[in-house]
């Protein structure tokens, strides 16, 4: 290098080292200076995977429930033989509903062994409205084979319609559902879900709830990140899209009852409600909750802010409890607007503020950089 | 930087060439290791065939993906046959121009996908086009001719405004002061053991923004300087290994690995070339564009001067995006949003507006924190719903975002029309204030 080149070089590095240690000391008496907000707390003594070990016997315990209420649902269809009547019928409609209140509380957990094959089990239990005429054939026909069925032919949906719209879908009505293949196939529905919802709990209770407990961190496919974004999920998708949103006509140019929970047995109120306590109690029940989680972090103002906006909608829910959630819909009532605006004002708050404390994220996808 | 300082003593018009050629070289295979990798993924089906509908860049719109998928499949072979022909030389400006037009043509189909990287590929494509890279090295060929040594310098300044501007773009209070979103973006680590427990610290995401701030700002002058040239060589080696190890940053550290050897003198390329296989001298010049120096330096003065056009727009260029892609700003923000629009039809009537009916989850994620993407998916709604047989007043957006970590903020005034509303370089008035 020709030494003028050199010294002028020299002179550049020399000059860019004074401007970078410059702007490094006027940026951090800069800082000093400034009156900073209020810290949060970001490390508390709060146990990452105690919350696990909590949230797993909680899965553990709803599972357990909902196999309890798909056994007696089987017995229940199983008595319709020899003689079909008014009272095993009642007794069917009644454990059928049961379990689907049972469901309710498990909806939110389909990740980990919820997951089977790649899709949610959920996608298998609770796909609505059903496909009524295939439903209809594949009862007719006594099909057996459950798996090989479609998703909107299987699950509570399915189940409800041939029980609950057997008098007007079948030629001898109610009766048809001792009929043998029908009744065959009412036993198939009920047992491919016995049989997920064991599956299900078993790898739970043998290993998963183990893993899931260690599984700690906020990285993507850490156990926080899973259950943060199953809980938003079911309460964004489940309860105010598809339970409230799609039936009230917020997608379409008007309402389609049709297309809401529970439609055939009219039990939509209690379906939604059900799902609600059960969010409601996941996020705040419990010494291990997100609630105690939250606070930990230092966001006492958001937990509360959370559990208020749990209360509004719970006011907006008893505010129509003593109706039929159909017969809103096609009114288009206002207290479901109203509903579904409170429904609405936790999403920023779940959705980000709360994911946001928590350090995880919302989705994830592979990339290729920034 | 002064361009004189670029141009090394020793550096002469034959050791030039052999620094193009090979550079060439390392610059097809890297091409054809990125577009291979692209295709390997399946990202041309998820990516480009998958959505029904794709984000335009402004004044790009015309650009579309043929009908036919055996087309657009077709056109990403044509793009990789191109490289191998940048690879030999052979005809060469022929395959580098074509090259360039199918890179970027991929490239502008949707904005969901922009990369700081992509567009950097792109830059340093159509200057390879102006560089007579094929002076040596050409596959069956074993003389090398002589170039114009100034044609090395336009690299070097690409690759080193890369480097400068996104140290620049580093000096803000996010950044240096809440060492954000590194903080974010390690605390995933939180999990590792001891090491991860260190990763997550608020001590190792100050650490981590400082040294790349000062890397990225300092590494250029170092890699100039003779006497330290090798050192900052290796550091920036390390510097982007580790990026590649803990952040999901696919080619980019390896893209500027490479990119980073220009700064070694041609001399030195030559002699290790020299090592590797014996090429003859010719003593000719290789021929050139009349119009390549000219070329060349617009592609330079722009490259400079793009990236300052965010001044031209309001303050809080983070949270209105206006001015800041093709600025080198490289992992400078995590955002997160939910953004939902609501379609108010002629008979009164609202609609309430399923993202997942139109868009894919990430064009989902990237449409919920960027205006320019919500504005244009407005305007694609209305029309989808309008052939659906539906009047429409106007729509409007619920969007919630937060910025390196913060609450979240609405960022679009959610009483305004967007319909009325176009898409341009003009500010827009419908963002909010930053928060």
């Amino acid at each position: 290098m020709q030494p003028f080149q050199q010294q002028q070089m020299n002179n550049t590095l020399k000059n860019i080292f004074k401007f970078f240690t410059i702007s490094l000391v006027l940026g951090l008496s800069f800082s000093c200076e400034e009156e900073r907000p209020e810290e949060k707390q970001t490390t508390c003594d709060f146990s990452q995977e105690e919350m696990f070990v909590d949230y797993g016997a909680l899965v553990v315990n709803n599972f357990s429930q909902l196999g309890d209420k798909l056994d007696e649902l089987e017995s229940a269809a199983t008595n319709l033989k020899p003689e079909l009547n008014d009272q095993n019928i009642a007794d069917l409609k009644n454990k059928l509903n049961e379990a689907y209140l049972a469901y309710q509380s498990c909806s939110l957990f389909d990740f980990g062994p919820g997951s089977i094959n790649g899709l949610p089990y959920t996608e298998r239990f609770d796909t609505y409205p059903t496909n009524q005429s295939l439903v209809k054939e594949n009862a007719k026909a006594g099909v057996t084979d459950v798996n090989s069925l479609f998703k909107s032919q299987v699950g509570f949906p399915a189940l409800e319609f041939l029980i609950y719209a057997a008098d007007t879908v079948f030629t001898e009505g109610k009766n048809s559902l001792s009929e043998d293949l029908i009744h065959q196939h009412l036993l198939a529905l009920i047992g491919d879900m016995k049989l997920k919802t064991n599956e299900l709990l078993n790898e739970w209770q043998s290993s998963y709830a183990t893993s899931f407990a260690s599984n700690t961190g906020t990285a993507d496919g850490s156990s926080l990140s899973l259950l943060a974004n199953a809980f938003v999920f079911d309460f964004e998708a489940r309860l105010r899209n598809i339970k409230l949103r799609i039936p009230a006509g917020y997608f379409s140019a008007g309402p389609q009852p049709e297309k809401g929970s529970a439609y055939f047995s009219d039990n939509g109120f209690t379906v939604l409600s059900t799902q609600f306590a059960s969010l409601k109690a996941f996020y705040g029940e419990g010494e291990n909750s997100f609630s105690a989680y939250l606070k930990c972090l230092g966001e006492t103002q958001l937990d509360l802010d959370i559990q208020a906006q749990f209360s509004s909608i719970e006011s907006q829910l008893d505010a129509i409890s003593q109706e039929n959630l159909t017969d809103l819909f096609i009114a288009e009532d206002n207290r479901i607007i109203e509903l579904v605006n409170e429904c609405q004002k936790m999403i920023p708050l779940l959705k980000g503020s709360m994911i946001n404390a928590f350090g995880v994220r919302i989705s994830y996808t592979d990339s290729d950089g920034d | 930087m002064n361009l004189s300082t670029l141009k090394y003593p020793g550096e002469n018009d034959v050791s030039s060439a052999y620094l193009l050629s090979a550079f060439r070289i390392l610059f097809a295979l890297l091409g054809l290791f990125s577009a291979i990798r692209f295709l390997a993924k399946g990202w041309i089906k998820e990516l480009y065939l998958g959505p029904s509908f794709h984000f335009k860049y402004f004044g790009f719109e015309w650009v579309k993906l043929p009908e036919s998928q055996w087309i657009v499949y077709a056109l990403f072979t044509v793009m990789i046959i191109s490289l191998l022909g940048v690879l030999s030389g052979w005809v060469y400006r022929f395959w580098a121009a074509l090259y360039f037009i199918l890179f970027t043509y991929f490239e502008l189909i949707d904005k969901t996908y922009y990369l700081n990287h992509y567009y950097f590929i792109s830059i340093l494509a159509l200057a390879m086009v102006f560089v007579p890279a094929n002076a040596g090295l050409v596959f069956g060929n074993r003389l090398v001719k002589k170039i114009k040594s100034d044609y090395v310098l336009f690299i070097r300044v690409i690759v080193g405004v890369v480097y400068l501007y996104a140290g620049i773009a580093k000096l803000n209070s996010d950044w240096l002061f809440e060492a954000q979103p590194l903080s974010i973006w390690l605390n995933a680590f939180h999990s590792y053991g001891e090491l991860g427990a260190f990763l997550a610290s608020d001590t190792a995401a100050f650490m981590f923004s400082y040294a790349g701030c000062i890397f990225d700002l300092l590494v250029v002058f170092f890699l100039i300087n003779s006497r330290t040239r090798v050192w900052a060589y290796l550091v920036a080696l390390v510097f982007h290994t580790l990026t590649a190890i803990l952040f999901p940053i696919g080619v980019f550290p390896y893209v500027m690995m490479v990119a980073a050897l220009v700064f070694f003198p041609s001399y030195q390329w030559q002699k290790v070339i020299k090592k590797l296989i014996k090429l003859n001298p010719s003593g000719i010049y290789e021929s050139r564009s009349r119009a390549g120096k000219l070329v060349l330096t617009t592609i330079v003065v722009l490259h400079i001067l793009f990236p300052f056009r965010f001044v031209l727009y309001p303050s809080g260029l983070f949270w209105h995006e206006q001015g800041f892609r093709f600025s080198w700003r490289v992992m400078l923000m995590e955002k997160n949003g939910y953004t939902e629009l609501t379609a108010n039809l002629e008979n009164g009537r609202t609609l309430a507006i399923s993202n997942s009916d139109y868009l894919t989850p990430l064009q989902e994620k990237m449409m919920s924190t960027q205006p320019d993407f919500i504005l244009e998916y407005a305007h694609y709604v209305s029309k989808e719903l309008e052939s659906q047989g539906f009047k429409i007043n106007s729509i409007t957006a619920d969007a919630w975002v937060s910025l390196n970590g913060r609450s979240p903020f609405r960022m679009i005034q959610n009483n305004v029309n967007l319909l009325a509303e176009k898409d341009g370089f003009h500010p827009y008035t419908w963002i909010t204030q930053a928060p």
